[in-house]
């Protein structure tokens, strides 16, 4: 992924409570639409939810008392 | 708000609705709506469907309980925002007092072992995930805690490790506590489907 797609979705999944306007203006900048750049956000965030869901069930799944 | 378009809204009729919402209400419509009502195909919509299933379909745990689990994880990941809008939906359906107890430290909290269960579970889920183990779901599991009441706890912890990235990504602007308290009953009285 280019750069400023990149460093918004990693800064995103790793701290977004850190993420300024300049990341987000970059991305806008690139995207050139506001749909866009929202695409990009809600996708990092998704992805970086669904990370933790896939952690959690594998850990629920490892258990002896895991519900079929 | 870092987008404009999500401020205003995008098209007619979500700007006149926008503006409509907020002079009914006597207060500014809060940026998690906004969000609801822009892009309604790519992201409101289902966004709304799957926040209504978990925070009031059929669940081990009650409004109240998964409205505070919500804000917990908004603490973990400094959202100031997401703290705000739902420990005052937990406050209005629990206790004020306990959700701040809660919010300062849930270990020494008076809640239930299986909540203090989950909520441990869901700190390492949100703060540390790769860290996840059997191990951390069998000591969940021990706190008097259900395998299902644990899935709807991660499912809770899932959403809103993605609901607080985008409040935070695009700043959401803090409402008052008051307006908070007011938004709070909206949403217990009304849920989050658009």
């Amino acid at each position: 992924m280019e750069a400023p797609y990149d460093d918004l979705a990693c800064q995103i999944g790793e701290a977004a409570w850190r993420v300024t306007n300049a990341q987000v203006a970059s991305v806008l900048a690139a995207a050139g639409s506001e749909k866009a750049a929202f695409e990009l956000i809600a996708a990092a965030a998704t992805g970086a939810g669904l990370l933790r869901w896939q952690q959690a069930i594998k850990a629920l799944e490892e258990t002896s008392d895991a519900p079929s | 708000m870092r987008l404009p378009e999500i401020d205003r809204g995008d098209g007619l009729t979500n700007r006149l609705l926008i503006g409509f919402i907020s002079t009914v209400s006597g207060m500014r419509l809060p940026d998690a709506a906004r969000v609801a009502f822009y892009h309604k195909n790519f992201f409101g919509t289902p966004m709304g469907a799957w926040t209504q299933a978990t925070m009031r379909g059929p669940s081990m745990w009650t409004v109240g309980e998964r409205e505070l689990m919500a804000a917990m994880v908004a603490q973990w990941n400094s959202c100031a925002f997401c703290v705000g809008a739902h420990g005052a939906v937990a406050a209005k359906a629990m206790e004020r007092l306990l959700v701040d107890a809660v919010l300062a430290d849930f270990r020494s909290a008076p809640i239930s072992e299986a909540l203090k269960g989950a909520l441990e579970f869901l700190e390492i889920m949100t703060l540390r995930p790769m860290e996840l183990s059997a191990e951390h779901a069998e000591a969940a599991l021990r706190s008097e805690l259900t395998a299902g009441a644990l899935k709807d706890a991660m499912a809770v912890g899932t959403l809103f490790n993605i609901i607080t990235r985008y409040a935070s990504t695009l700043d959401f602007a803090m409402p008052s506590a008051k307006e908070f308290h007011r938004a709070a009953g909206m949403l217990l009285k009304r849920g989050y489907a658009r």
